[in-house]
Protein backbone atom coordinates (compact mmCIF):
# COMPACT_ATOMS: atom_id res chain seq x y z
CA UNK A 1 0.00 0.00 0.00
CA UNK A 2 1.39 3.31 -0.72
CA UNK A 3 2.13 5.40 2.44
CA UNK A 4 -0.07 8.55 2.82
CA UNK A 5 2.31 10.46 5.01
CA UNK A 6 6.07 10.05 6.34
CA UNK A 7 5.28 10.38 10.04
CA UNK A 8 6.07 7.10 11.98
CA UNK A 9 3.91 8.03 14.82
CA UNK A 10 0.66 6.40 15.03
CA UNK A 11 -2.36 8.28 13.48
CA UNK A 12 -5.51 7.63 15.40
CA UNK A 13 -7.87 4.83 15.51
CA UNK A 14 -10.23 4.32 12.83
CA UNK A 15 -13.60 2.11 13.90
CA UNK A 16 -15.09 0.18 10.55
CA UNK A 17 -18.43 -0.78 11.00
CA UNK A 18 -20.22 -3.21 9.51
CA UNK A 19 -24.10 -2.82 9.61
CA UNK A 20 -25.10 -5.58 7.49
CA UNK A 21 -27.35 -7.96 9.60
CA UNK A 22 -28.42 -10.61 6.61
CA UNK A 23 -28.45 -14.48 7.50
CA UNK A 24 -26.68 -16.63 6.36
CA UNK A 25 -24.07 -14.08 7.09
CA UNK A 26 -21.14 -13.33 4.43
CA UNK A 27 -18.00 -12.03 5.71
CA UNK A 28 -17.34 -8.07 4.60
CA UNK A 29 -14.67 -8.85 2.97
CA UNK A 30 -13.86 -4.85 2.27
CA UNK A 31 -13.33 -4.49 5.61
CA UNK A 32 -10.27 -6.90 5.93
CA UNK A 33 -8.90 -5.29 3.24
CA UNK A 34 -9.58 -1.88 4.61
CA UNK A 35 -8.27 -2.76 7.68
CA UNK A 36 -5.00 -4.36 5.91
CA UNK A 37 -4.70 -0.60 3.77
CA UNK A 38 -5.24 1.11 7.56
CA UNK A 39 -2.48 -0.67 9.32
CA UNK A 40 -0.05 -0.25 6.70
CA UNK A 41 -0.27 3.34 6.90
CA UNK A 42 0.03 3.27 11.08
CA UNK A 43 -3.21 3.47 11.82
CA UNK A 44 -4.91 1.99 14.89
CA UNK A 45 -8.52 0.17 13.53
CA UNK A 46 -11.28 -1.43 15.42
CA UNK A 47 -13.73 -3.28 13.52
CA UNK A 48 -17.29 -2.99 15.40
CA UNK A 49 -19.02 -5.73 13.20
CA UNK A 50 -22.91 -5.45 14.33
CA UNK A 51 -24.13 -8.85 12.23
CA UNK A 52 -23.97 -10.95 14.68
CA UNK A 53 -25.42 -8.50 17.47
CA UNK A 54 -28.58 -8.80 18.91
CA UNK A 55 -28.64 -5.07 20.69
CA UNK A 56 -26.92 -2.58 18.42
CA UNK A 57 -27.70 0.47 20.47
CA UNK A 58 -25.85 -1.62 23.50
CA UNK A 59 -22.82 -2.36 21.59
CA UNK A 60 -22.52 1.02 20.01
CA UNK A 61 -22.56 2.35 23.31
CA UNK A 62 -20.28 0.04 25.28
CA UNK A 63 -17.76 0.64 22.46
CA UNK A 64 -17.61 4.67 22.67
CA UNK A 65 -18.00 4.21 26.62
CA UNK A 66 -14.34 2.69 26.26
CA UNK A 67 -13.07 4.21 22.97
CA UNK A 68 -12.06 7.48 21.27
CA UNK A 69 -11.78 7.40 17.24
CA UNK A 70 -10.49 9.60 14.83
CA UNK A 71 -13.12 8.41 12.20
CA UNK A 72 -15.89 6.20 11.59
CA UNK A 73 -15.90 4.53 8.24
CA UNK A 74 -19.09 2.61 7.75
CA UNK A 75 -19.43 -0.07 4.93
CA UNK A 76 -22.68 -0.19 3.00
CA UNK A 77 -23.27 -3.44 0.82
CA UNK A 78 -26.44 -4.10 -0.70
CA UNK A 79 -28.37 -1.23 -1.17
CA UNK A 80 -31.60 -3.60 -1.30
CA UNK A 81 -32.08 -7.41 -2.13
CA UNK A 82 -32.44 -7.01 -5.79
CA UNK A 83 -35.70 -9.44 -5.30
CA UNK A 84 -38.91 -8.11 -6.96
CA UNK A 85 -40.67 -9.84 -5.10
CA UNK A 86 -39.81 -9.11 -1.14
CA UNK A 87 -38.04 -5.52 -2.33
CA UNK A 88 -36.03 -5.34 1.03
CA UNK A 89 -34.43 -1.67 1.17
CA UNK A 90 -31.36 -2.55 3.14
CA UNK A 91 -30.61 1.24 3.51
CA UNK A 92 -33.51 1.86 5.94
CA UNK A 93 -31.72 -0.48 8.29
CA UNK A 94 -28.36 1.04 7.84
CA UNK A 95 -29.67 4.45 8.51
CA UNK A 96 -30.99 3.23 12.13
CA UNK A 97 -27.43 1.87 12.93
CA UNK A 98 -26.37 5.57 11.62
CA UNK A 99 -28.24 7.24 13.72
CA UNK A 100 -27.13 5.08 16.57
CA UNK A 101 -23.43 6.33 15.62
CA UNK A 102 -24.39 9.69 15.73
CA UNK A 103 -25.70 9.51 18.85
CA UNK A 104 -22.69 8.21 20.54
CA UNK A 105 -19.56 9.97 18.38
CA UNK A 106 -18.79 13.59 16.87
CA UNK A 107 -16.03 11.80 15.02
CA UNK A 108 -16.75 12.31 11.03
CA UNK A 109 -18.22 8.91 9.87
CA UNK A 110 -17.38 8.21 6.48
CA UNK A 111 -20.19 5.80 4.31
CA UNK A 112 -18.34 3.71 1.29
CA UNK A 113 -19.09 -0.41 -0.04
CA UNK A 114 -20.42 -1.61 -3.31
CA UNK A 115 -23.86 -0.41 -2.16
CA UNK A 116 -23.19 2.80 -1.75
CA UNK A 117 -21.12 3.08 -4.68
CA UNK A 118 -24.16 3.14 -6.76
CA UNK A 119 -25.89 6.14 -5.46
CA UNK A 120 -23.86 7.81 -2.77
CA UNK A 121 -25.60 11.44 -2.91
CA UNK A 122 -28.84 9.83 -2.40
CA UNK A 123 -27.78 7.71 0.45
CA UNK A 124 -26.03 10.77 2.39
CA UNK A 125 -28.93 12.95 1.67
CA UNK A 126 -31.08 9.82 3.14
CA UNK A 127 -28.44 9.46 6.42
CA UNK A 128 -27.92 13.57 6.60
CA UNK A 129 -24.31 12.93 6.27
CA UNK A 130 -21.73 14.75 4.80
CA UNK A 131 -18.70 12.46 4.05
CA UNK A 132 -18.51 9.19 1.79
CA UNK A 133 -16.01 7.42 -0.22
CA UNK A 134 -17.57 5.64 -3.79
CA UNK A 135 -15.34 3.20 -5.68
CA UNK A 136 -13.08 1.35 -3.32
CA UNK A 137 -11.80 2.19 -0.13
CA UNK A 138 -7.83 1.12 0.43
CA UNK A 139 -6.39 4.05 -1.02
CA UNK A 140 -9.28 7.00 -0.91
CA UNK A 141 -10.23 6.05 3.18
CA UNK A 142 -6.41 5.89 4.24
CA UNK A 143 -5.64 9.60 2.36
CA UNK A 144 -8.99 10.96 4.09
CA UNK A 145 -8.24 9.35 7.21
CA UNK A 146 -4.66 11.39 6.90
CA UNK A 147 -6.14 14.21 6.23
CA UNK A 148 -8.29 14.22 9.19
CA UNK A 149 -5.59 13.57 11.25
CA UNK A 150 -3.52 16.06 10.57
CA UNK A 151 -6.28 18.85 10.49
CA UNK A 152 -6.23 19.57 6.38
CA UNK A 153 -8.32 20.07 3.75
CA UNK A 154 -9.68 16.81 1.81
CA UNK A 155 -11.75 18.21 -0.47
CA UNK A 156 -9.28 16.17 -2.84
CA UNK A 157 -9.03 13.25 -2.08
CA UNK A 158 -9.76 10.75 -4.89
CA UNK A 159 -13.65 8.98 -4.68
CA UNK A 160 -14.20 11.60 -1.77
CA UNK A 161 -18.36 12.37 -1.95
CA UNK A 162 -18.95 15.47 0.30
CA UNK A 163 -21.40 18.43 0.68
CA UNK A 164 -20.42 21.64 1.10
CA UNK A 165 -22.70 24.75 1.02
CA UNK A 166 -25.59 21.94 0.80
CA UNK A 167 -24.92 20.74 -2.82
CA UNK A 168 -22.84 17.35 -3.07
CA UNK A 169 -19.45 17.35 -4.68
CA UNK A 170 -18.24 13.49 -6.06
CA UNK A 171 -14.19 13.28 -7.37
CA UNK A 172 -13.38 10.96 -9.80
CA UNK A 173 -12.26 7.93 -8.20
CA UNK A 174 -8.59 6.80 -8.50
CA UNK A 175 -8.27 2.72 -8.81
CA UNK A 176 -5.60 0.99 -7.56
CA UNK A 177 -2.72 -1.44 -9.42
CA UNK A 178 -3.47 -4.63 -7.50
CA UNK A 179 -1.03 -6.18 -9.04
CA UNK A 180 1.06 -4.35 -6.25
CA UNK A 181 -0.54 -4.53 -3.16
CA UNK A 182 1.00 -6.49 -0.35
CA UNK A 183 -1.16 -9.53 0.74
CA UNK A 184 -3.78 -8.69 2.71
CA UNK A 185 -3.53 -10.35 6.28
CA UNK A 186 -7.39 -11.47 6.64
CA UNK A 187 -6.75 -11.02 10.54
CA UNK A 188 -9.46 -8.42 11.40
CA UNK A 189 -12.82 -9.92 10.90
CA UNK A 190 -13.76 -12.84 12.83
CA UNK A 191 -13.61 -14.94 9.27
CA UNK A 192 -13.97 -18.13 11.09
CA UNK A 193 -17.26 -17.40 12.87
CA UNK A 194 -18.63 -16.66 9.58
CA UNK A 195 -17.66 -19.46 8.08
CA UNK A 196 -19.20 -21.61 10.84
CA UNK A 197 -21.91 -19.64 10.25
CA UNK A 198 -22.14 -18.37 6.63
CA UNK A 199 -20.71 -21.58 4.92
CA UNK A 200 -17.60 -20.72 3.26
CA UNK A 201 -15.14 -17.51 3.00
CA UNK A 202 -14.38 -15.13 0.36
CA UNK A 203 -11.74 -13.62 -1.73
CA UNK A 204 -11.29 -11.47 -4.51
CA UNK A 205 -8.80 -12.09 -7.63
CA UNK A 206 -9.86 -9.30 -9.04
CA UNK A 207 -11.89 -5.98 -9.63
CA UNK A 208 -13.65 -4.22 -13.04
CA UNK A 209 -15.54 -5.49 -15.45
CA UNK A 210 -15.21 -4.44 -19.18
CA UNK A 211 -18.67 -5.69 -20.34
CA UNK A 212 -21.61 -3.51 -21.36
CA UNK A 213 -24.79 -5.53 -19.25
CA UNK A 214 -27.55 -3.05 -19.02
CA UNK A 215 -28.41 -3.64 -15.18
CA UNK A 216 -25.09 -4.13 -13.96
CA UNK A 217 -23.50 -1.71 -11.02
CA UNK A 218 -20.33 -3.73 -10.91
CA UNK A 219 -18.87 -1.60 -13.51
CA UNK A 220 -20.00 1.80 -11.28
CA UNK A 221 -17.87 1.06 -8.52
CA UNK A 222 -15.55 -1.06 -9.27
CA UNK A 223 -14.42 0.82 -13.02
CA UNK A 224 -14.52 -1.23 -16.28
CA UNK A 225 -10.49 -1.67 -16.54
CA UNK A 226 -9.74 -5.08 -14.87
CA UNK A 227 -6.65 -4.88 -12.87
CA UNK A 228 -5.86 -7.95 -12.04
CA UNK A 229 -4.26 -9.13 -8.40
CA UNK A 230 -0.67 -12.01 -9.23
CA UNK A 231 -1.63 -15.38 -8.57
CA UNK A 232 1.27 -15.66 -5.68
CA UNK A 233 -0.70 -13.12 -3.60
CA UNK A 234 -3.91 -14.47 -4.18
CA UNK A 235 -2.61 -17.81 -3.00
CA UNK A 236 -1.24 -16.68 -0.36
CA UNK A 237 -4.09 -15.23 1.10
CA UNK A 238 -5.91 -18.57 -0.02
CA UNK A 239 -2.81 -20.74 2.65
CA UNK A 240 -4.17 -18.17 5.46
CA UNK A 241 -7.80 -19.12 5.08
CA UNK A 242 -7.07 -22.67 4.63
CA UNK A 243 -4.64 -22.08 8.11
CA UNK A 244 -8.46 -20.24 9.61
CA UNK A 245 -9.87 -23.66 9.21
CA UNK A 246 -11.90 -21.95 6.08
CA UNK A 247 -11.52 -24.31 3.08
CA UNK A 248 -14.94 -23.76 1.13
CA UNK A 249 -14.70 -20.05 -0.14
CA UNK A 250 -16.37 -17.67 -3.05
CA UNK A 251 -14.50 -15.93 -5.33
CA UNK A 252 -16.05 -12.55 -5.63
CA UNK A 253 -14.62 -11.66 -8.74
CA UNK A 254 -17.78 -10.40 -11.25
CA UNK A 255 -16.69 -12.87 -13.30
CA UNK A 256 -13.93 -15.13 -12.45
CA UNK A 257 -12.75 -16.34 -16.13
CA UNK A 258 -12.55 -13.01 -17.35
CA UNK A 259 -9.73 -12.62 -18.62
CA UNK A 260 -9.79 -16.23 -18.76
CA UNK A 261 -5.37 -16.14 -18.74
CA UNK A 262 -5.48 -14.52 -15.45
CA UNK A 263 -8.24 -17.05 -14.59
CA UNK A 264 -5.81 -20.01 -15.73
CA UNK A 265 -2.89 -18.77 -13.70
CA UNK A 266 -4.69 -18.52 -10.58
CA UNK A 267 -5.46 -21.85 -11.40
CA UNK A 268 -2.40 -23.13 -11.88
CA UNK A 269 -0.92 -21.00 -9.30
CA UNK A 270 -3.11 -22.85 -6.61
CA UNK A 271 -2.27 -26.56 -7.87
CA UNK A 272 1.37 -25.97 -8.38
CA UNK A 273 1.21 -25.09 -4.24
CA UNK A 274 -0.79 -28.23 -3.97
CA UNK A 275 -3.81 -26.36 -2.32
CA UNK A 276 -6.30 -27.72 -5.11
CA UNK A 277 -6.98 -30.73 -2.99
CA UNK A 278 -7.37 -28.97 -0.11
CA UNK A 279 -9.65 -26.29 -1.54
CA UNK A 280 -13.60 -26.31 -2.81
CA UNK A 281 -14.64 -23.27 -4.29
CA UNK A 282 -17.20 -21.67 -6.23
CA UNK A 283 -17.48 -18.50 -8.58
CA UNK A 284 -19.53 -16.66 -10.90
CA UNK A 285 -18.58 -16.82 -14.58
CA UNK A 286 -19.15 -16.02 -17.97
CA UNK A 287 -20.78 -19.11 -19.99
CA UNK A 288 -18.72 -18.10 -22.57
CA UNK A 289 -15.55 -20.43 -23.92
CA UNK A 290 -16.10 -22.67 -21.10
CA UNK A 291 -14.21 -25.49 -22.67
CA UNK A 292 -13.78 -29.14 -21.40
CA UNK A 293 -10.22 -28.54 -20.76
CA UNK A 294 -10.86 -25.21 -18.73
CA UNK A 295 -13.34 -26.79 -16.50
CA UNK A 296 -11.02 -29.75 -15.99
CA UNK A 297 -8.27 -27.25 -14.83
CA UNK A 298 -10.83 -24.76 -12.95
CA UNK A 299 -11.44 -28.66 -11.55
CA UNK A 300 -7.85 -29.47 -10.62
CA UNK A 301 -7.74 -26.35 -8.44
CA UNK A 302 -10.24 -27.33 -6.35
CA UNK A 303 -13.46 -26.00 -8.29
CA UNK A 304 -16.70 -27.28 -7.04
CA UNK A 305 -19.28 -25.37 -8.50
CA UNK A 306 -19.67 -22.17 -10.88
CA UNK A 307 -22.77 -19.65 -11.11
CA UNK A 308 -23.12 -18.68 -14.76
CA UNK A 309 -25.12 -15.35 -15.01
CA UNK A 310 -26.49 -16.29 -18.19
CA UNK A 311 -29.46 -13.98 -17.87
CA UNK A 312 -31.96 -15.57 -20.51
CA UNK A 313 -32.07 -18.36 -22.89
CA UNK A 314 -33.44 -16.89 -25.98
CA UNK A 315 -30.46 -14.77 -28.31
CA UNK A 316 -32.47 -12.21 -28.77
CA UNK A 317 -33.14 -11.21 -24.87
CA UNK A 318 -29.37 -11.87 -24.68
CA UNK A 319 -28.97 -9.08 -27.11
CA UNK A 320 -31.23 -6.73 -25.13
CA UNK A 321 -29.62 -7.61 -22.19
CA UNK A 322 -26.40 -6.75 -23.97
CA UNK A 323 -24.84 -9.76 -22.89
CA UNK A 324 -21.80 -11.09 -25.53
CA UNK A 325 -22.85 -14.89 -25.53
CA UNK A 326 -25.58 -16.83 -27.39
CA UNK A 327 -27.44 -19.68 -26.37
CA UNK A 328 -24.92 -22.26 -28.01
CA UNK A 329 -22.10 -20.69 -25.34
CA UNK A 330 -24.55 -22.15 -22.60
CA UNK A 331 -24.93 -25.07 -24.41
CA UNK A 332 -21.29 -26.10 -24.77
CA UNK A 333 -20.31 -24.98 -21.02
CA UNK A 334 -23.29 -26.97 -19.17
CA UNK A 335 -21.85 -30.00 -21.54
CA UNK A 336 -18.55 -29.09 -20.36
CA UNK A 337 -18.97 -28.79 -16.56
CA UNK A 338 -20.81 -31.87 -16.16
CA UNK A 339 -17.94 -33.77 -18.22
CA UNK A 340 -15.71 -32.43 -15.25
CA UNK A 341 -17.95 -32.85 -12.46
CA UNK A 342 -18.25 -29.03 -11.68
CA UNK A 343 -21.96 -28.07 -10.50
CA UNK A 344 -23.42 -25.65 -12.63
CA UNK A 345 -26.09 -22.76 -11.79
CA UNK A 346 -27.38 -20.89 -14.90
CA UNK A 347 -28.91 -17.92 -12.95
CA UNK A 348 -32.03 -15.70 -15.03
CA UNK A 349 -32.57 -12.49 -14.93
CA UNK A 350 -36.45 -12.19 -16.37
CA UNK A 351 -38.56 -10.24 -17.38
CA UNK A 352 -36.40 -7.28 -19.27
CA UNK A 353 -37.05 -5.22 -22.02
CA UNK A 354 -38.45 -6.56 -25.15
CA UNK A 355 -39.30 -9.88 -23.08
CA UNK A 356 -42.06 -11.45 -24.32
CA UNK A 357 -44.80 -14.51 -23.03
CA UNK A 358 -42.39 -16.27 -26.03
CA UNK A 359 -39.20 -15.32 -25.33
CA UNK A 360 -39.85 -16.38 -22.10
CA UNK A 361 -41.27 -19.67 -22.66
CA UNK A 362 -38.20 -20.22 -25.21
CA UNK A 363 -35.84 -19.75 -22.20
CA UNK A 364 -37.47 -21.80 -20.14
CA UNK A 365 -37.54 -24.86 -22.84
CA UNK A 366 -33.79 -24.04 -23.26
CA UNK A 367 -32.92 -24.19 -19.60
CA UNK A 368 -34.82 -27.52 -19.40
CA UNK A 369 -32.82 -29.11 -22.48
CA UNK A 370 -29.32 -27.74 -21.87
CA UNK A 371 -30.02 -29.24 -18.01
CA UNK A 372 -27.78 -27.18 -15.80
CA UNK A 373 -27.80 -29.01 -12.22
CA UNK A 374 -29.85 -25.52 -10.90
CA UNK A 375 -31.19 -22.70 -12.48
CA UNK A 376 -32.44 -19.46 -10.64
CA UNK A 377 -35.61 -18.13 -12.36
CA UNK A 378 -35.30 -14.43 -11.30
CA UNK A 379 -38.28 -12.26 -12.52
CA UNK A 380 -38.56 -8.41 -12.70
CA UNK A 381 -34.65 -5.87 -13.46
CA UNK A 382 -33.77 -4.07 -10.54
CA UNK A 383 -33.59 -0.46 -12.13
CA UNK A 384 -30.15 1.19 -10.66
CA UNK A 385 -28.89 4.66 -10.77
CA UNK A 386 -25.93 4.99 -13.53
CA UNK A 387 -26.49 1.73 -15.11
CA UNK A 388 -26.00 1.26 -18.95
CA UNK A 389 -29.62 1.47 -19.55
CA UNK A 390 -30.89 4.05 -16.67
CA UNK A 391 -32.38 6.86 -19.04
CA UNK A 392 -34.11 4.31 -21.05
CA UNK A 393 -36.16 2.96 -17.90
CA UNK A 394 -36.91 6.80 -16.77
CA UNK A 395 -38.01 7.43 -20.01
CA UNK A 396 -40.00 4.37 -19.95
CA UNK A 397 -41.96 5.34 -16.80
CA UNK A 398 -42.71 8.90 -17.63
CA UNK A 399 -44.76 7.35 -20.77
CA UNK A 400 -42.37 8.66 -23.23
CA UNK B 1 -42.20 -0.23 -12.94
CA UNK B 2 -43.46 -1.81 -9.98
CA UNK B 3 -41.96 -1.30 -6.69
CA UNK B 4 -41.25 2.88 -5.37
CA UNK B 5 -42.75 3.80 -8.57
CA UNK B 6 -43.65 7.37 -7.20
CA UNK B 7 -41.56 10.01 -5.87
CA UNK B 8 -38.00 8.17 -6.44
CA UNK B 9 -37.14 9.99 -9.42
CA UNK B 10 -33.48 8.91 -9.28
CA UNK B 11 -34.27 5.10 -9.07
CA UNK B 12 -33.41 5.40 -4.77
CA UNK B 13 -35.63 2.93 -2.96
CA UNK B 14 -36.31 -0.23 -4.92
CA UNK B 15 -37.96 -0.14 -8.49
CA UNK B 16 -38.36 -2.64 -11.00
CA UNK B 17 -39.17 -3.11 -14.35
CA UNK B 18 -41.12 -6.00 -15.83
CA UNK B 19 -41.94 -6.51 -19.39
CA UNK B 20 -45.63 -5.66 -20.10
CA UNK B 21 -46.17 -8.17 -22.48
CA UNK B 22 -46.12 -10.63 -19.50
CA UNK B 23 -49.26 -9.28 -18.82
CA UNK B 24 -50.62 -8.46 -15.31
CA UNK B 25 -49.35 -12.67 -13.82
CA UNK B 26 -45.82 -12.54 -14.89
CA UNK B 27 -44.65 -15.06 -11.68
CA UNK B 28 -47.68 -17.41 -12.18
CA UNK B 29 -46.92 -17.34 -15.78
CA UNK B 30 -43.50 -18.36 -15.16
CA UNK B 31 -44.39 -21.10 -12.80
CA UNK B 32 -46.45 -22.30 -15.31
CA UNK B 33 -43.81 -22.88 -17.91
CA UNK B 34 -41.17 -24.00 -15.04
CA UNK B 35 -44.26 -26.42 -14.09
CA UNK B 36 -42.78 -28.03 -11.00
CA UNK B 37 -39.21 -28.92 -12.85
CA UNK B 38 -36.93 -29.43 -9.43
CA UNK B 39 -33.72 -27.82 -11.14
CA UNK B 40 -35.54 -24.51 -10.83
CA UNK B 41 -35.32 -21.73 -7.77
CA UNK B 42 -37.42 -18.68 -7.42
CA UNK B 43 -36.57 -15.83 -5.81
CA UNK B 44 -39.62 -16.40 -3.86
CA UNK B 45 -40.88 -18.92 -0.97
CA UNK B 46 -43.95 -19.69 -4.16
CA UNK B 47 -42.85 -22.47 -4.90
CA UNK B 48 -41.36 -23.94 -1.26
CA UNK B 49 -38.90 -22.76 1.21
CA UNK B 50 -36.24 -24.99 -0.25
CA UNK B 51 -36.87 -23.68 -3.88
CA UNK B 52 -36.07 -20.00 -2.66
CA UNK B 53 -32.72 -18.55 -3.39
CA UNK B 54 -33.08 -14.95 -2.33
CA UNK B 55 -30.43 -15.53 0.46
CA UNK B 56 -31.79 -12.42 2.65
CA UNK B 57 -32.66 -14.16 6.03
CA UNK B 58 -33.02 -17.74 4.34
CA UNK B 59 -33.79 -19.76 7.36
CA UNK B 60 -33.62 -22.52 5.65
CA UNK B 61 -29.97 -21.95 4.51
CA UNK B 62 -28.90 -20.66 7.82
CA UNK B 63 -30.33 -23.72 9.56
CA UNK B 64 -28.56 -26.45 6.95
CA UNK B 65 -25.18 -24.19 7.38
CA UNK B 66 -25.76 -24.98 11.35
CA UNK B 67 -26.04 -28.49 10.47
CA UNK B 68 -22.79 -28.57 8.92
CA UNK B 69 -23.55 -27.46 5.19
CA UNK B 70 -20.41 -26.15 3.33
CA UNK B 71 -20.36 -24.42 0.22
CA UNK B 72 -22.07 -22.34 -2.06
CA UNK B 73 -25.91 -21.09 -1.16
CA UNK B 74 -27.11 -22.25 -4.17
CA UNK B 75 -25.29 -26.03 -4.21
CA UNK B 76 -26.45 -26.13 -0.10
CA UNK B 77 -30.16 -25.72 -1.52
CA UNK B 78 -29.56 -27.93 -4.14
CA UNK B 79 -27.72 -30.50 -2.02
CA UNK B 80 -30.62 -29.87 0.54
CA UNK B 81 -33.35 -30.58 -2.30
CA UNK B 82 -31.58 -34.20 -3.21
CA UNK B 83 -31.46 -35.37 0.24
CA UNK B 84 -27.36 -35.49 -0.16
Amino acid sequence: MPAATSSPQKQGKVLLVNPNQMKPPVAPLALDYLAHALKANRFQIDILDLCFATDISHELESYFARNQVLAVAVSLRNADDSSFVTQDFCIAKYKEVIDSLKAQTSAPIILGGSGFSIMPQDIMSYCDLDLGIWGEGELSLVLLASRIAANEDYKDVPGLVYRSQGRFHANPAKYLDLSRISTPERSAVDNHRYFVEGGMGCIETKRGCPKDCIYCVDPVGKGKKLRLRSPQSVAYELKALLDMGIDHLHLCDSEFNIPEQHARDICLEIVERGLGEKLRWYTYASPAGVTQELAALFRRAGCAGINFGVDSGCDHMLRSLGRDFSVEDLSETADACRKEGIISMYDLLLGGPSETKQSLRETIETMKRISPNRVGASLGVRIFPQTKREPQFARLRLGK
Amino acid sequence: MHGSVSGNDSFFAPIYYVSSSLGSDALGYLAELVNGDERFFFFSTAAGTDKNYNYNDNTVLANAIKAGYRGAFWDILRRIGEGS
